[in-house]
């Protein structure tokens, strides 16, 4: 191995940063960053979670409210509860229903070309 | 003499280099930046397998977890990178349907920021959509911390419980910063005590809860914080430790009377 000098500093950066950022998901710009040589490859087009959604085999979610057990939710300490649905019919622990379609978070194409930025919904 | 420095920082470099300690948290798939491993029909099978073992066990809340790097990859006790809690919901579709399913409430990384985190909903197809080995770890609690979870994510608790500070590392004893894994743990801790109280919370945490040590060399940490954002060890006051899914999953085994963790594989 032959480097020059700017190289080498290149090379032991680039692998103590590797060294930090092999903390970080599988998913993240970052990690991704690292694995490219400190190029970001990350195109949100590209993504796992895109693919999956243009692969129209899921459908865009747009809320979800939790359903309780017998419709008794005690509240916080502190704090009010919220949003809760109440599922009267089952009790805890019997076998829930789930149908065999698909949800996802990601918006369908159609929606995300008319966002201006398609940025995920962050906070809930 | 350049011959002997240059072959010092090689050394250095190679000992302190990858396979990288991959703890790996909180990655949001849907900010982009991850090739799927999988076709998107592996994935969406999965993904309905999991919610039907929930649903099968009758899960109101569960806590799931994801491999979001292989196990060659990760340091020793550590198996999953990523935790949050799978709600049995009413969703609400695009198209106006209402369908039963599962919401997971995440606190993710953020991409752009990689110190700082985010609380984001999503679904399981998103949850799974970039891991890197098709597994699924579950926790499901006894029905009354179900029930008393389920009051703490409902309510402004929840929120007021994340500390958006991110360490990929994150010591769960102490405050400053926060992982996916130490967020989960307080809030399974305020729904265990009915509280909203962090200093309560952590109080207990000491206690009773056994963090993961980090197996990371010390030099790979330092290093670790000293170029990377994502982690840092300022809110570690002794040997690095951290909060784990199967440290969790230990944690309720012993005091959850009820709860029971087992993990969802792909067919074979």
């Amino acid at each position: 191995m032959n480097l020059g000098k700017s190289n080498w500093i290149t090379f032991i950066l680039g692998t103590f940063v590797a060294s930090g950022s092999a903390f970080a998901d599988a998913g993240t710009q970052s990690e991704q960053a690292v694995r490219q040589g400190g190029l970001s490859s990350a195109h949100a087009s590209g993504s796992a979670a895109h693919a999956i959604a243009a692969s129209g085999q899921a459908t865009s979610a747009i809320a979800a409210v939790p359903l309780a057990s017998g419709g008794v939710v005690s509240a916080a300490a502190g704090a009010g509860s919220t949003a809760v649905a109440k599922d009267s019919t089952r009790a805890a622990n019997q076998p829930l229903e789930i149908g065999d379609e698909t949800i996802t978070a990601m918006p369908p194409p159609d929606q995300a070309l008319r966002n201006k930025a398609d940025k995920p919904k962050n906070g809930i | 003499m350049f011959r002997i420095v240059r072959t010092l920082l090689f050394l250095l470099a190679t000992t302190t280099a990858l396979p990288a300690g991959a703890i790996g948290f909180s990655g949001d798939s849907r900010q982009g930046g991850e090739a799927s491993q999988f076709a998107a029909e592996t994935i969406i099978h999965f993904s309905k397998k999991v919610e039907k073992a929930l649903a099968a066990k009758g899960a109101r809340v569960a806590i799931l977890a994801r491999m979001g790097r292989p196990p060659a990859e990760l340091p020793k006790g550590m198996h999953f990178t990523h935790a949050g809690f799978a709600v049995y919901s009413e969703i609400t579709t695009r198209d106006g349907r209402k369908l039963p399913g599962y919401a997971i409430y995440n606190l993710y990384q953020n991409a752009a920021s990689p110190n700082t985190s985010a609380l984001v909903q999503d679904y399981p197809v998103d949850f799974f959509a970039g891991v890197a080995v098709l597994e699924a770890g579950i926790i499901i609690p006894s029905a009354e911390l179900q029930q008393r979870l389920l009051a703490i994510i409902t309510s402004p608790t929840y929120q007021a419980l994340h500390e958006p500070r991110y360490s990929a590392i994150a010591n769960p004893y102490t405050l400053g910063y926060q992982n996916c894994t130490e967020f989960v743990l307080d809030v399974v801790n305020a729904a265990v005590y009915q509280t909203d109280d962090i200093r309560k919370i952590k109080a207990a945490t000491k206690q009773y809860f056994t963090a993961q040590k980090v197996n990371v060399s010390p030099l790979k940490l330092l290093f670790g914080s000293m170029f990377s954002s994502e982690v840092t060890l300022s809110d570690q006051p002794g040997e690095p430790v951290t909060a784990t899914f199967e440290s969790i999953a230990s944690y309720l085994e012993k005091y959850d009377q009820g709860s029971e963790s087992f993990s969802v594989l792909p067919d074979r």
